[in-house]
């Protein structure tokens, strides 16, 4: 049995949410910098060069990717053996209510407040929480005695484009991704990845999709290695089939539209073959730690080594000012 | 508003409308990040917003359906597309922000931006053209005709 206390809880939490609004997992920025090297689409180039540049003012300056600061998401993973306890006076609280205070004291950080995006009521009066509460939690009960915490903040624009199909055994899952993505349009804010979740009910398919994306990008070493299951043959196959699709870094055309395509998947019912894709936009935000009981956990900062050296140059552009701008003027 | 026959808190005549909901700012900001939201989801208001407020333009981030393209064409209007998760970067071009209306809705109320050296595309131009459309169908061709780049 090992002790947690509630204060480390949250002070980890709300510490992994500040980390990911400003610092973009080391994976992307890498595979996002190679693809912006080999990209022969001059817009989308413009477009990931903006986003690299971006990134790395956000890391140097610890203020959001992206004005979007998420929905966030947390999964844990809570080892049997452990309990959670509060301090001297303090009341003993639930899991969902931690993760919010978590959640609370990371948005309304005065050094670095975050944007309040969550709105209650969603089918009435959608009024704002201003914190950006409440977080959507899953948890699972497993084997041990510590508590493992993903912690995610979602875009909305990305999550809008989230797909479902019940679809019928026989039926293809690579035909419906290449038929569905270009639905999808540019919303999502690509290059990003696509979660794909397989098989079990509607709602496992769901959750599959959305905890595939806290994976870290590796198809490369997946292309080096080759597939071993059918989900990592499903992986390099949609990952060539939708970069053919020609979409391009914000739907601008190009060479890149997914850094990484996951997928994840669980034994289903005969009758069923349930799929859900969910995207991750430019902005993929999530953090992992343990706690054992020993205190709070707060990451370490990357090595900024990692981000390229971009200065943007506009002096291909041409400068307009909207306070004078005729309509005969828009119109060139 | 406009289908109950109210006027406006805001004059779009001329304007350009920015579909941003951004972060507050911090210290010496004027804003926090700032980028693009997606502009797919204003289609439906756009003819009216077009044909009843005299607005010119719109920035945001993604492809505009039929409708939206079909309004911009014939109101010569013209739709204009920043970086999705470039918002830091943006938000330096803005150089003044005020809150013209419905403070009370936090960051979905209307500021007012004065901005300078923002990096944007014409995504639908005045005739109607759609980046989104020629953009991804001379990619997939020219994909199709050279091996994929790993």
């Amino acid at each position: 049995m090992i002790i947690i206390r509630q204060e480390d809880f949250v002070a980890s939490v709300a510490g992994a949410l500040q980390y990911i609004s400003y610092y973009h997992p080391v994976d992307y920025i890498t595979s996002l910098a190679a693809a912006y090297e080999r990209e022969e689409s001059p817009a989308a180039r413009d477009a990931m060069a903006q986003i690299l540049i971006n990134s790395r003012m956000c890391a140097e300056g610890h203020r959001p990717i992206c004005q979007d600061t998420g929905i966030v998401t947390v999964f844990l993973k809570v080892g049997m053996d452990v309990r959670f306890e509060a301090a001297a006076g303090e009341e003993s609280k639930d899991i969902q209510t931690l993760v919010d205070e978590g959640v609370r004291r990371a948005y309304l950080d005065p050094d670095n407040k975050l944007r309040a995006s969550i709105l209650a009521d969603p089918a009435g009066k959608r009024t704002n929480t201003k914190d950006n509460t409440p977080a959507c939690v899953t948890v699972e009960l497993v084997k041990g005695a510590t508590v493992e915490v993903t912690v995610a903040a979602k875009g909305g624009g990305s999550e809008a484009k989230a797909k479902f199909a019940m679809l019928e055994p026989s039926d293809s899952i690579v035909e419906w991704v290449l038929k569905t993505v270009p639905t999808m349009g540019a919303g999502w804010c690509p290059p990003g990845m696509l979660g794909i979740g397989i098989g079990g009910t509607a709602e496992k398919a769901m959750l599959l999709a959305k905890q595939s994306l806290m994976d870290p990008i590796n198809i490369q070493q997946l292309q080096a290695r080759g597939a071993k299951t059918r989900a990592e043959e499903l992986r390099l196959e949609i990952y060539e089939k939708v970069n053919r699709l020609g979409i391009g870094a914000q739907g601008l055309g190009g060479l890149t539209t997914v850094l990484d395509v996951k997928v994840l998947d669980y034994p289903t019912h005969a009758a069923n073959l349930p799929v859900a894709m969910i995207p991750n936009c430019a902005a993929t935000r999530h953090a992992h730690f343990v706690l054992d009981g020993s205190g709070p956990v707060f990451l370490d900062p990357p090595s900024l080594d990692a981000w390229p050296k971009l200065t943007y140059d506009v002096s291909a552009a041409r400068r307009v000012n909207l306070n004078a701008v005729t309509r005969a003027e828009a119109a060139t | 508003m406009l289908d109950r026959g109210e006027k406006l808190p805001v004059d779009f005549r001329g304007r350009f409308i920015y579909y941003v909901g951004p972060v507050d700012p911090v210290r010496d900001e004027v804003v926090g990040p700032a980028g693009p939201t997606t502009a797919t989801r204003m289609d439906r208001f756009t003819r009216q917003m077009l044909s009843e407020t005299g607005l010119l333009g719109m920035v945001g981030k993604a492809e505009r359906g039929a409708a939206a393209i079909a309004a911009i064409k014939e109101f010569g209007a013209v739709y204009l597309m920043a970086v999705g998760g470039a918002a830091y970067l943006v938000s330096k071009a803005i150089q003044g922000a005020r809150v013209v209306a419905f403070a009370d809705l936090g960051m979905e109320a209307i500021y007012e931006f004065d901005v300078r050296d923002m990096p944007v595309t014409v995504a639908v131009d005045s005739q109607g053209t759609s980046v989104h459309q020629t953009g991804p169908a001379e990619w997939q061709r020219r994909i199709a005709g050279v091996p994929i780049i790993q």
